[in-house]
């Protein structure tokens, strides 16, 4: 369990984020391209930091996980079968605000996938947020993310 | 049967008056109104204008960053084809522009910039750093991440490899790339992870 309960909802471009390396920090952000104000934050482990609207949709996320500590996998693929949508945080979760929840980086080999493992549930649905970000989910729990990643050493800019 | 007095001064005050009005518009403001008959300098004064109206602030690095000026707004008053000069600027200034859009969600406060604090404290700021401090300013204050920084308790993430600076009064959470005296690379809030080792305090920490 991660403990994170979450729903979707019709996609719109506010909800849509894209993934970018920023190699000053070793941070992963995850961004809307939509600017607005992000009144709540939520807090998993100290390694993901999600930042939510005002409608509790996610509206950027920070992994804090360098490059050099992503582990390597193989089995790193992007998800099929995917929707598109929005990820909305439930009230009771956003009022928790902090998760205990374990976070793990894994990239494939190439360094142009990297998923995000939250908690050690088994995802089941997979949702796009955009054509380089998607949201696993368990039931109504949020299992991790899958990211599209520039693929150079940079790690840097989302593919097109 | 009028007064020949009156005739003869009212002309006198058009006059005047056509004198102060000519006064007016050619007086000591060189480069007012004859400006335009100076081919040479009605170009660049008008550029000026455009640049600082539209792009203040940004234009300066798109005039240094072009090739062969010798990073002066006065070099394109020597170009002989003021006309392209401008139109060399317009095409770099919407990417200036864009770039300070693109940089979102970047919610700079009017009159002053977030980092103002951590400035003025000789503290290094990431980039990173900076544009969560804004976008997260409803639900911390850059007070709150300076004392953080200052006064909150070190932890080593050892699986990271990170500095964490936290606050248990604000739960503020400042991460760095040094134990002291790091560059700020981040800012949030939450409690601290249980893998975090506290890191002892020292003299000069």
């Amino acid at each position: 369990m991660s403990g994170l309960f979450v729903r979707f909802v019709t996609s719109t471009e506010a909800g849509r984020l894209y993934p970018r390396y920023d190699d000053e920090s070793g941070i992963v952000a995850v961004e809307s391209r939509v600017a607005r104000d992000w009144p709540y934050g939520i807090d998993v482990g100290g390694s993901l930091i999600c930042d939510l609207d005002t409608d509790h949709v996610l509206a950027n996320f920070d992994l804090h996980i360098p490059r050099q500590h992503w582990s390597r996998g193989e089995s790193v693929r992007w998800p099929n079968a995917q929707q598109a949508g929005n990820l909305v945080f439930q009230e009771a979760t956003v009022r928790t605000k902090s998760f205990d929840a374990t976070v793990e980086a894994i990239a494939d080999p190439a360094l142009r996938l990297l998923e995000i493992r939250i908690g050690d549930m088994e995802p089941h649905e997979a949702w796009a947020l955009s054509e380089t970000c998607v949201a696993l989910a368990s039931g109504d729990e949020l299992a991790g993310f899958v990211l599209k990643l520039g693929g150079d050493e940079s790690g840097g800019a989302p593919t097109p | 049967m009028g007064d020949p007095k009156i005739d003869f001064v009212v002309p006198r005050a058009l006059r005047l008056a056509l004198l102060v009005l000519a006064l007016a518009l050619t007086g000591p403001v060189s480069g007012g109104l004859a400006g335009p008959s100076s081919s040479t300098e009605v170009g660049p004064p008008l550029l000026n204008d455009d640049l600082s109206r539209d792009y203040d602030g940004d234009i300066s690095v798109s005039l240094d960053a072009t090739p062969g000026s010798s990073g002066s707004i006065r070099s394109y008053d020597q170009s002989p084809e003021p006309s392209q000069s401008r139109t060399a600027v317009e095409r770099r200034a919407p990417a200036a522009k864009a770039e300070r859009e693109a940089a979102s969600a970047l919610p700079r406060i009017a009159g002053g910039s977030h980092g103002a604090m951590f400035d003025e404290a000789g503290i290094e700021m990431g980039e990173h750093f900076l544009r969560r401090l804004g976008q997260r300013a409803s639900r911390l204050s850059e007070s709150d991440a300076l004392d953080a920084y200052r006064n909150g308790r070190l932890f080593y993430d050892p699986k990271h490899g990170s500095y964490v600076r936290y606050s248990s009064r604000t739960r503020v959470a400042v991460a760095t790339d040094a134990p002291t005296g790091g560059k700020a690379l981040s800012v949030f809030e939450g409690n601290p992870a249980a893998r975090w080792n506290p890191v002892r305090w020292r003299p000069g920490q």
